[in-house]
């Protein structure tokens, strides 16, 4: 999925502020496949919710009860609404 | 905010217990009350009057035995070196801190096409290169594997060898442990940059769980602490039997000393050492330490600037003979023997430019 399929609250993970809620909507097809299917194993898949943790130095984002670091490049292809 | 002071104060507390304690203390007990006062001179009057053939006796307790180098070299020196090290990484890994590390270092990574993973097998390789060098399966993808293992090959030194550094040029002064360690983190981040140009292929983003800080669960580390060591005791000591038994060939036929008197120009020259410094470089592909324990032996007769030439060339000069055995068995013979090709002349090309530089600097005489 690219970033055009996206509604028009979408916004890239890498840009919300560390405290917001958010929803992930997709994984952009510029994050390599094995990569993605790395991230939806650790649970950041579509309709899941989201706590952005931290922007510093890496996105760090808390998804049920798993922490997971992302670095910049892959957080700005994951695409989020705010909730 | 804390992130850095943190890094510091681990670092710090790991250096005191494997540079200390470990490289320091237990290393002193093994080698010089255990082996040298007790084990080896039994062993040695032993093989000496039971043993019939003088070769055969030479190759198990001579200058290059099997026993009193390969043994005493695996278990005196290197066993208390990596237990405490295997102990300080369990304790680590057991906190949840290595995710963080790996998170600190990755923007600094990134610059050398390596993601924050990296970071724990360099750090590892602070220990011991050769376990180190293993330690790189947990990297995602054969590029970062190569890289990785060619910059620890390179530019990290292993914790025995450190040892040396330090003892040799901190008694010189401080500004020569500075210009040792802005060499090492040059030559890591050109080298790093370099590679990761030109080896094919893309960097992987890193993407990593943090799993919860928490007190290390001692049951955890001990059973991890113990598998690593059933590693070292399996693995590592047929390779120091094995490099030990090729020092002993190569001294038996003449080449060694032959090798000796052939890198003499170069290290004399090009390098600026005493001529005797030869020896201490085809001492270093035995072992790392061995090569910079070969110049801290010449000490008295080196200049600040020779100390600190011979150190940094010693540094990025061969890994070591197991490191190699391991490279060997991790990325295959043409990958390795091109890495010792690519080391060889660039830790010499360095070291020469090095002594130059700090001739023009400061002039001939210091």
């Amino acid at each position: 999925m690219s970033a055009a399929n996206h509604n028009t609250a979408s916004v890239p993970l890498g840009f919300l502020l560390p405290g917001v809620h958010a929803r992930v909507d997709a994984l952009d097809d510029r994050i390599d496949p094995t990569q993605r299917e790395q991230l939806v194993a650790y649970g950041l898949a579509p309709n899941r919710p989201l706590v952005v943790l931290q922007q510093h130095p890496m996105t760090i984002v808390m998804i049920d009860e798993v922490e997971l670091a992302l670095e910049d490049s892959v957080a700005r292809h994951v695409w989020v609404t705010r909730r | 905010m804390w992130a850095w002071p943190i890094l510091l104060g681990v670092l710090f507390a790991v250096y005191e217990f494997v540079g200390v304690f470990g490289a320091g203390t237990l290393v002193g007990l093994m080698e010089e009350t255990l082996f040298g006062e007790y084990l080896n001179p039994a062993i040695t009057q032993f093989v000496q009057t039971r043993v019939g053939l003088p070769w055969l006796a030479d190759l198990l307790v001579g200058q290059y035995g099997l026993w009193t180098m390969g043994m005493t070299y695996a278990l005196a020196l290197i066993l208390p070196i990596v237990t405490t090290f295997f102990i300080a990484f369990g304790l680590l890994e057991d906190s949840g801190y290595f995710a963080r590390l790996s998170v600190l270092a990755n923007r600094l990574f990134k610059l050398i096409g390596l993601n924050g993973r990296a970071v724990l097998p360099m750090v590892l390789g602070l220990g011991c290169v050769t376990m180190a060098t293993l330690t790189t399966r947990i990297l995602h993808s054969p590029r970062e594997r190569l890289i990785t293992i060619f910059l620890m090959a390179l530019a990290i030194p292993c914790s025995a060898q450190l040892g040396v550094v330090l003892g040799l040029l901190g008694g010189i002064a401080f500004s020569a442990t500075l210009i040792w360690v802005a060499a090492m983190v040059a030559v890591l981040m050109l080298a790093g940059f370099l590679a990761a140009r030109l080896i094919p292929g893309r960097r992987i983003p890193l993407v990593t769980e943090m799993p919860p800080m928490r007190l290390p669960l001692l049951g955890n580390v001990a059973k991890k602490t113990l598998g690593r060591l059933k590693w070292y005791l399996v693995e590592v000591i047929p390779l120091f039997l094995l490099g030990t038994l090729i020092m002993f060939t190569l001294d038996r036929v003449g080449a060694l000393p032959a090798i000796i008197r052939a890198g003499e120009p170069l290290v004399s020259g090009w390098l600026g050492l005493p001529k005797e410094a030869s020896a201490a470089f085809v001492m270093g592909f035995l072992r790392r330490d061995f090569g910079a324990t070969g110049l801290f032996a010449l000490s008295s007769q080196l200049s600040p600037i020779q100390a600190v030439v011979g150190m940094v060339t010693i540094t990025l000069f061969v890994p070591c003979i197991a490191s190699v055995m391991m490279i060997v068995k991790e990325q295959g013979l043409k990958i390795a023997a091109a890495m010792l090709a690519l080391i060889i002349p660039f830790a010499f090309l360095v070291g020469g430019l090095l002594n130059h530089l700090l001739r023009a600097v400061w002039g001939a005489g210091a």
